[in-house]
């Protein structure tokens, strides 16, 4: 392997935004049929480096050779035809176009005269499908495919461009585990192939199944880079947060639990989910499983008010509740932590003081005056007491990172002391320290005697914070665990039930 | 600029106003006016200029509350037009009805101004709550939604007078029309005070904060709990008062209002709003700014006319404007983030 010369070099990298030092003498290499991974917390400079690679940034210092000959990457047109291809974590799809106008915008096959070549076009998608081994329509309207389907059309739509190096950036951010060693089998055949790969996740399991080598990056410097065999996930943990934060994690913690707080009896909605019926009482974390497609999150929108429902009834501290709209919900002590918390829970271009705020914002007012001194007392005080990492109140929401931006959406629902916590997700995107700190301000909620309902994507998150477990399955519920019973085995084994 | 931004810089910030662009770009047309023209900087034509200035400058202050929400509002002129047809048709039956002597003869009105100003700010804001219910409740994009106000008032302003100007007599009309208060003249006067109270509600009030919240994120404000569609029914009325008053001290000058005025000043609103660094997509603004682009525009206009331009010469100028102004913020946008 050592002889092989690499076919995507970088040397001494460096970046610098005004202020910020994004990297700082970043070395990277790549071999054909290798998949080398990259990871790192938020912030580490992950993001930077693969805009790099793929000229969507340009370094300050450094060279990028390909095939061991310089290239200036200044466009990502011109990492294109350097046979260098992205796919981004967030999908860049066109959700009304079909699978194959997707795969070859821009580089569509035509006839004479400029006409569009259909059929070329469907029989070429369907050949970069059957190279993956997966079967899906190309004459499919994008939209309608679930989103490992769009992932791996964002793969192909990549493959299209004859690639010999593609970076795929947390490909499996929102895939389910099975959906995820789907997506990982794809990997390898790309491997198999010959194709050099980049591969980002925060999923260091699997990054230690997929892996050649590992560059763990942290604060925009290179930590090492390794072989993968033998390497443990503890030991990758410690490369990435360096050794004081170490093992940080949260521990389930046993709370007594006081009167139903909210439940769902017979709850339905017409083609989102039927018969849904469970408790939640005081001091409880009651987890929701199940695959992607199961619904659950039109279950959370329902208990939230955003979403009508059909039949049966939500009670609130046993008392039946009617909402028609978020307002409705959050004035009976609801509180939702939406999973996209940047389109659904943040207003990002406003400051954290007004973002933590959003939900108290009415009552820090007097006859309709912002009293801005209690607006800022408010949310420092949220700030100090979920250890958000800000550099003033009036910072932008959007200059945080995933785990801080998280705890503003934690506090906003804590300064209203909604007693009732849908959260959906709280913890994607987010590193492995900010994660443990963001179960424990849940499990804090819980041990204050709030009632939370928490649905992750992935399972081990709720195993281990989680006093009961309801699993559901294409919208309905076809499982229940006690904290005594829970197993990943029988619990997985209830989502395809 | 969030909220607490605008706060530090409410004690207008001298500073703050000096590296302002805009007023470096009004400073130097000044400069340019009255190095071409010995009449530029004339009291006559500053007052000229000056009632200009309040005119725009309050339909792109409506504009800039929408705009602010997210949302657009292409019925302003038609419905400052509008509305003070309806101010005097609606005076003149009442006159008819209670047996007043007001005075209507031919098409020369001479009515109570109470009741007439009443009469069309009510108008104006009820035109603007159904914009906003449109919008808000029924979904309707609000491009679509006021690009039907504005055909269809339009369209009913013709009905109403038949095509035909109304004459308007009377010392109210005279006064907001053409005095002039310690050198300033009372319309733009007016328009200074409305900004200094909608910026106060727009920025330190609770409303006024949920506007802001609702342009930067409508989802993420719904989901703390906050009734959006209200408040996006309340920015369209905001909107429709200030085309109300717009058309009431445009009425007051010309002495007259015929259904055909005003023909696309919706745009210019829209070209002083982004000039003054409302964002498009919605979420900020500040209406000093508004204020200062729209005498900054009051005032490059001006000088075209001085130099003969013709009209629609200052048309493709507006024009030329508003895109230069959209590619700018984009383009300072793109460098803050």
């Amino acid at each position: 392997m050592e002889n092989i010369a690499p076919i995507l070099e970088l040397r001494g990298i460096s970046k610098t935004f005004p202020g910020v030092r994004a990297l700082s003498n970043v070395s990277f290499d790549l071999r054909a049929g290798e998949v080398h991974a990259l990871v790192g917390e938020n912030g580490a400079g992950k993001s930077t480096l693969l805009s790099c690679m793929n000229g969507l940034l340009q370094p300050n210092e450094g060279e990028i050779l390909i095939d061991g000959k310089q290239a200036v990457l200044s466009s990502p047109s011109i990492a294109i035809e350097h046979r260098l291809a992205m796919v981004h974590q967030e999908l860049v799809l066109c959700p009304n176009l079909s699978v194959a106008q997707n795969i070859f915008l821009g580089r569509e096959p035509k006839r004479g005269l400029g006409a569009l070549d259909r059929v070329a076009m469907n029989r070429k998608a369907t050949e970069l499908l059957d190279m993956i081994g997966v079967e899906i329509d190309p004459k499919r309207v994008l939209g309608t495919l679930s989103l490992n389907e769009q992932q791996i059309v964002e793969i192909c739509r990549a493959l299209a461009t004859d690639p010999k190096v593609i970076v795929l950036d947390e490909p499996t951010a929102s895939l389910n585990d099975d959906q995820v060693i789907h997506l990982l089998n794809v990997v390898k055949l790309l491997k198999a192939r010959g194709l050099g790969i980049v591969y980002v996740s925060h999923r260091l399991n699997e990054v230690l199944e997929l892996s050649d080598r590992i560059t763990v990056l942290r604060d925009g410097s290179v930590v090492t880079t390794v072989d993968a065999e033998g390497m443990t996930e503890p030991q990758l943990v410690s490369y990435m947060v360096g050794k004081a934060r170490a093992g940080a994690r949260s521990d389930f913690r046993e709370r007594r639990h006081g009167g139903v707080m909210l439940e769902l009896d017979g709850l339905s909605k017409a083609g989102k989910f039927q018969d849904v019926s469970f408790k939640v009482r005081r001091g409880e974390i009651v987890g929701i499983a199940g695959l992607l497609g199961c619904n659950r999150e039109a279950v959370a929108q329902a208990i939230f008010g955003a979403t009508s429902t059909d039949q049966g009834e939500i009670l609130i501290r046993e008392t039946p509740a009617r909402f028609r709209s978020p307002h409705d919900a959050i004035r009976l002590g609801v509180a939702y932590m939406p999973a996209d918390r940047k389109n659904e829970g943040l207003v990002l271009d406003m400051n954290i003081a007004d973002n933590a705020s959003m939900a108290t914002l009415g009552s820090l007012g007097t006859w309709g005056v912002l009293r801005r001194g209690r607006v800022r007392r408010m949310a420092s005080d949220i700030v100090k007491l979920l250890s958000i990492k800000v550099s003033s109140l009036s910072q932008k929401a959007s200059q945080l990172s995933g785990g801080n931006q998280q705890k503003i959406v934690i506090g906003k629902w804590i300064a209203r002391n909604s007693e009732i916590v849908v959260a959906e997700d709280p913890t994607r995107g987010v590193d492995i320290g900010a994660k443990a700190e963001i179960w424990n301000s849940l499990q804090s909620l819980a041990d204050e005697g709030k009632a939370l309902v928490v649905m992750t994507t992935e399972l081990q998150e709720m195993l281990h914070v989680c006093d009961r477990i309801l699993v559901m399955s294409r919208g309905r519920i076809t499982g229940e665990f006690q904290r005594h019973e829970f197993s990943a085995e029988t619990i997985t084994q209830r989502f395809f039930a | 600029m969030t909220i607490a931004e605008r706060a530090s810089a409410r004690p207008l910030a001298v500073s703050g106003i000096l590296k302002d662009p805009i007023l470096w770009l009004l400073v130097s047309i000044v400069i340019v006016g009255a190095a071409t023209s010995p009449h530029y900087l004339s009291e006559l034509n500053i007052q000229n200029l000056l009632r200009n200035a309040a005119l725009v400058g309050l339909l792109a202050t409506g504009m800039s509350i929408v705009l602010i929400t997210g949302r657009i509002d292409l019925s302003i002129a038609a419905n400052m037009v509008f509305a003070t047809i309806i101010g005097v048709v609606v005076t003149a039956w009442i006159g008819r009805e209670f047996d007043v002597r007001w005075i209507v003869r031919g098409n020369t009105f001479v009515g109570s101004p109470v009741v007439f100003i009443a009469v069309s700010i009510m108008t104006g804001v009820a035109i603007g709550i159904v914009n906003g219910i449109g919008v808000a409740y029924l979904k309707v994009a609000s491009f679509i939604m006021t690009l039907v106000s504005l055909t269809a008032l339009r369209g009913m302003g013709y009905l109403a007078t038949n095509g035909a100007p109304f004459y308007l007599k009377g010392e109210t009309f005279n006064w907001l029309g053409d005095a002039v208060l310690l050198g300033v003249p009372v319309s733009f006067a007016l328009f200074i005070i409305l900004v200094a109270v909608t910026h106060f509600f727009l920025t330190c009030t609770t409303t006024g904060g949920r506007l802001y919240a609702i342009g930067g994120n409508e989802t993420a404000t719904l989901y703390s709990g906050i009734k959006t569609k209200r408040y996006i029914v309340t920015a369209f009325a905001l909107s429709g008062f200030f085309a109300t008053v717009a058309g009431l001290v445009f009425t007051a000058r010309l002495k007259s209002v015929e259904a055909a005025l005003a023909q696309g000043y919706e745009l210019t609103a829209i070209a002083i709003a982004v000039i003054g660094g409302v964002a498009l997509g919605g979420g900020t603004g500040s209406l000093w700014r508004v204020l200062l682009a729209a005498v900054t525009f009051a005032a490059g206009l001006n000088l075209l006319a001085i130099w003969g331009v013709p009209t629609w010469y200052q048309n493709l100028a507006i024009g030329a404007v508003l895109v230069l102004a959209v590619a700018m913020a984009r383009f300072q946008y793109k460098s803050q983030h």
